[in-house]
């Protein structure tokens, strides 16, 4: 019997009980609305009262800048900590298969995040709805995106970002089976995040890492508020194709690791 | 056992080819596209003018030059006569220019074969005439006749075009700008009376006392109404001074109103002002029209003539200006592009957006040309800081295309650059469709290499002016590795990042001063490459021409 959707449930049911993570979420909820605010009011000293949908991409910029970091810390800590704490060989001993005890994790992971990111897109659309309407963007009477174009725009950057962040939470599986412990796994996990954002700047590398494209979706969004075009074909090629092959390789190398790791001793 | 004893020539075969791959890819280095001249012409400021200067149907050099000597300096004409085997080394001779002359300009005014060269001073126009096939040192007085031009740039002489051919009569009128007025001389019969041709009344207002067309026949012809800006800095402290620079209005020749014949249209605040040529090749105030905007259209540059040739902006604040007054579409009509530069997302990051105004004919009076809408036709807008945006006709159809050089900058981009030397540019092509309208989305986007110097001494090459194949069509020149690159303008329309031609030659570290003229008489471009020296280079004054083979 495949034991992959109750090991996937018990995630999610672990997850719902931790009152920490709802308490994380609810503070990236209110530092969201605090964006919004910040960024109305400055637009409104500025006189350039814009659109709804310039708030909300500011809101929505710094919201997922902070989910990313909440979610590589879970899915880093989330294996390392149960191997530690001697969780895993309870899990083990009742025939659960070591990939589906990796992959079990992984989608609730990807389930959880997918929500969260979800809700958050639409919550800035909220905040964009409040403060400004979410309109087209003019300059003068001169029609530069219709509201049509950027509400696709933005629900494809929806869907890009979500795929980008399973990359990410790949990403931390790995970490979590390579280093024991979860502080040292949380901490790893982040310096090697931080050396990959840094290396997704230069030119030689950044077409080939996931980093890249975590928040190129809301990058791109953010210049199609402010008229400038952009390519979301070609840029949405790119995304798919590095984010599967990143999640193909991490998820991969955890699952050969922890196969050849004894967790018995 | 055939199969083990060719497997290592196979294989010898196989690595040949591939070490060979990247040359076969290569762009075509040849060492013989250009024939190189090297022209002695030391000194500060070079200035260059290539036309046919003896009327030998070969195009001669003019080189303006400032040479500083025991703390004076000296202003000279240089003269580079043309011959069957080119251009000697040493000039044909120089002379040195009237310390009174602030600005000139070549034109045919006199009777006498070849060009003279007209420059102004505080009396009026004088020129150098050519006798015995050179210039004479002692200036003529031309016109006698106010202008806005006073002292002169003892550093410098500003070439303006001062004389044109107005009226395609072959003959070039002299426009003098004053303060309020610009002051047309043509060439008329010599039993014609200036009190004959008078367009309007103000001219006789205007029109100084010894009003003598003294090189025979030009006469005053019209006195347009066309004020000069002027702008006032004080400058505080121990050096204190008060700095005065007249803005002569920009002025275009177009056929505005698609009679078959050139207007004027002059360039004001918030306003163009064209002046209508009549069917006698007159200007008159009484025929002209005013395009009035809502918005300040010379503010998004201001240049500032002389040795700096620099573009002086506000960075601080929000910018919007004409750069551009063209036909785009290739309807007869002059259209227009407005930038707007801002700075607000930071000065690594500035925002830039090109506004098209097509001209629209005037359904009321469509006898005054085009009209332009109050809303754009066409918005472009950009990020990252951007360089000499330029419009070309890319495909050769008639109508011009936009070209837009971008460079993003992040911080780690920015490192990476000051290490490796290198900055990547992404060119933006903007390529107008049969309709004549723009796509917002960039049509090509090329990715090409500039070499940066840390210190900001250098300059790339990156010019569309010349067409090195000629084929009519214009090429993109460039500079990269030490080496002039060639793009020819492709048949299909679609740019292409390697270059046609690479040449391998010491450039000037100012790549503004590589310019392309033709300078034999074939239909190929050529290029002028002028070494200035300056207080921060070791650049010795030099000049050389390129011929193309």
């Amino acid at each position: 019997m495949n034991k992959l959707p109750i090991l996937v449930k018990i995630e999610l049911e672990k997850v719902f009980h931790k009152r920490s993570a709802i308490g994380i979420a609810l503070a990236i909820f209110a530092i969201q609305i605090g964006a919004a605010f910040f960024e109305h009011s400055a637009r409104l000293a500025n006189d350039d009262l814009g659109t709804g949908f310039q708030v909300a991409i500011f809101s929505l910029k710094i919201c997922l800048q902070l989910l990313a970091l909440i979610v590589l810390a879970y899915s880093s800590m989330t294996l390392s900590e149960e191997i530690a704490s001697g969780t895993a060989k309870n899990i083990l001993v009742r025939d659960v298969k070591r990939r589906n005890f990796i992959l079990g994790k992984f989608i609730a992971l990807v389930c959880l995040s997918t929500g969260l990111v979800v809700f958050y897109h639409f919550i800035s659309l909220a905040l964009g709805h409040f403060f400004g309407g979410l309109v087209a963007i003019k300059e003068g009477d001169y029609l530069l995106f219709s509201a049509s174009e950027l509400s696709t725009a933005f629900f494809g950057g929806m869907a890009l970002t979500v795929i980008a962040m399973i990359a990410l939470i790949a990403f931390g599986c790995f970490i979590s089976i390579l280093i024991k412990g979860s502080g040292g796994a949380v901490a790893t996990a982040i310096v090697i995040y931080f050396f990959m954002q840094i290396l997704s700047q230069m030119n030689l590398f950044q077409k080939y890492l996931f980093t890249k494209y975590l928040f190129l979706p809301i990058d791109n969004m953010a210049k199609l508020v402010e008229g400038i075009y952009v390519d979301w074909a070609r840029y949405a090629g790119w995304t798919i194709g590095v984010s599967t092959g990143s999640v193909f390789v991490f998820l991969m190398l955890s699952i050969i690791i922890f196969n050849k790791r004894d967790v018995w001793h | 056992m055939l199969s083990e004893r060719c497997f290592p020539l196979f294989l010898a075969v196989f690595l040949f080819c591939l070490l060979c791959l990247p040359l076969l890819s290569a762009a075509k280095s040849n060492e013989d596209f250009f024939t190189v001249y090297d022209l002695n012409v030391e000194g500060d400021y070079i200035d260059c003018v290539i036309e046919d200067l003896n009327a030998d149907g070969l195009n001669d050099g003019l080189f303006f030059h400032a040479i500083r000597q025991n703390g004076s300096i000296s202003r000279y004409f240089s003269v580079f006569y043309q011959h069957a085997k080119g251009f000697n080394k040493q000039a044909d001779y120089r002379f040195e220019i009237s310390p009174d002359a602030v600005v000139y300009d070549v034109a045919d005014i006199d009777s006498t074969p070849g060009k003279e060269i007209l420059f102004f001073k505080s009396e009026g126009i004088f020129y150098y005439k050519i006798i015995d096939g050179r210039y004479d040192v002692v200036p003529v007085l031309f016109i006698e006749t106010p202008s806005i031009f006073k002292l002169p740039d003892q550093t410098f002489l500003e070439r303006l075009n001062f004389a044109r051919d107005l009226n395609n009569d072959g003959v070039e009128e002299i426009l003098i700008p004053q303060f309020h007025h610009y002051v047309i001389y043509s060439k008329q019969p010599d039993d014609i009376q200036p009190d004959d041709k008078q367009p309007d009344d103000k001219q006789t207002e205007d029109k100084p006392a010894e009003d003598k067309p003294a090189a025979g026949t030009y006469t005053m012809t019209a006195t347009l109404d066309c004020p000069m800006q002027n702008s006032i800095k004080s400058l505080h402290g121990a050096c204190r001074s008060l700095i005065s620079t007249f803005l002569t209005p920009n002025t275009i020749i177009f056929d505005y109103n698609r009679d078959q014949l050139n207007d004027i249209v002059t360039v004001h605040g918030n306003h163009l002002k064209v002046f209508f040529q009549n069917d006698g090749g007159q200007f008159s105030n009484a025929d002209s029209a005013v395009i009035a905007f809502d918005f300040d259209i010379t503010l998004a540059y201001t240049s500032m003539s002389g040795p700096g040739r620099l573009h002086e902006r506000d960075r601080l604040k929000d910018k919007i200006g004409v750069t551009s007054l063209t036909d785009l579409n290739d309807d007869g009509l002059l259209d227009m592009v407005v930038e707007k530069f801002s700075m607000k997302g930071g000065a690594l990051n500035p925002k830039k957006q090109f506004q098209v105004f097509f001209g629209h004919e005037d359904p009321e009076n469509s006898n005054n040309g085009g009209i332009f809408n109050k809303v754009p036709d066409h918005i472009i807008i950009n990020r990252g800081l951007q360089i000499y945006s330029k419009i070309v006709d890319l495909n050769n159809d008639g109508k011009m295309d936009i070209y837009i050089p971008i460079i993003e900058i992040g911080v780690f981009n920015f490192i990476s650059m000051l290490i490796s030397g290198d900055v990547e540019i992404m060119v933006l092509w903007y390529v107008m469709d049969d309709s004549g309208q723009y796509r917002k989305k960039p049509d090509f986007e090329l990715e090409v290499t500039f070499e940066l110097d840390t210190k900001g001494r250098r300059f790339p090459v990156s010019t569309f002016g010349g067409d090195f194949n000629g084929n009519g069509r214009r090429d993109f020149l460039r500079s990269q590795d030490g080496m002039l690159k060639v793009h020819y303008a492709p048949e299909d329309g679609v740019p292409r990042e390697d270059p046609d031609v690479e040449f391998e030659i010491e450039i000037p570290n100012n790549g503004l001063m590589v310019k392309p003229y033709k300078v034999n008489a074939d239909a190929k471009s050529d290029v002028v490459m002028i070494f200035t020296p300056s207080a921060v280079t070791e650049e010795k004054g030099k000049v050389q021409i390129l011929i193309t083979n």
